[in-house]
């Protein structure tokens, strides 16, 4: 479990649980709530990983 | 008014209510305070109080797992200062670990960067669950 793509997984599942609980109020808004942010938290944090990838450091 | 009361007695009532409001509100704060979750728990929020406690739990024994470490009260400079904020955060989650001595951390081992932002958010995201608990103790949100 020490891969990075895994605590991102981990990481991006706890937050957006906790964030959608925090906002939202009903189960079928906090789904969708959760699977946008969930979604968002994984697909750009991939993309800001890809961008970095020239960086020499 | 209702009939044969006295002017005064409903103020006092409003009175009476507004302290009742206010003792709920800081025991809800302090309570999440102490413990993530705890706010909401005595608010009678379950569904929120489990998953807040469920989620930030996980991510600190997480963070402690993969070599995290728990920063000392340090107000020496500033980044340590804020560190130990952002840690103590969790509450008495933080507070048990490292009195038992837990938390040390390695920073030669391969995930102690992960694991110190997994400690970080855990303690951050009560910060922001007291935030909520004040906001439902208070009536603006259900």
């Amino acid at each position: 479990m020490k891969d990075h793509a895994t605590l991102l997984l981990i990481f991006s599942i706890l937050m957006s649980l906790v964030l959608t609980f925090v906002t939202k109020d009903g189960a079928r808004e906090r789904i969708k709530y959760f699977l946008v942010l969930l979604c968002s938290f994984i697909v750009l944090s991939i993309l800001a990983s890809w961008l970095m990838f020239p960086f020499p450091f | 008014m209702e009939p044969g009361r006295k002017p005064n007695s409903q103020s006092e009532e409003q009175q009476a209510s507004m302290q009742v409001g206010a003792f709920r509100t800081f025991t809800a704060c302090v309570g999440g305070a102490f413990l993530p979750g705890l706010g909401h728990a005595l608010l009678g929020k379950w569904d929120r109080a489990i998953v807040f406690f469920g989620s930030i739990t996980i991510m600190l024994v997480l963070g402690i797992q993969l070599q995290g470490r728990l920063f000392n009260p340090d107000f020496g400079d500033l980044f340590s200062a804020l560190k130990f904020i952002a840690d103590a955060g969790s509450g008495l989650l933080y507070w048990i670990p490292w009195f038992r001595g837990l938390g040390t951390g390695d920073p030669t081992a391969y995930t102690y960067d992960y694991a110190n932002v997994f400690i970080y958010v855990a303690g951050l995201l009560n910060m922001l669950v007291i935030v909520d608990a004040f906001d439902i103790a208070l009536g603006r949100k259900r």
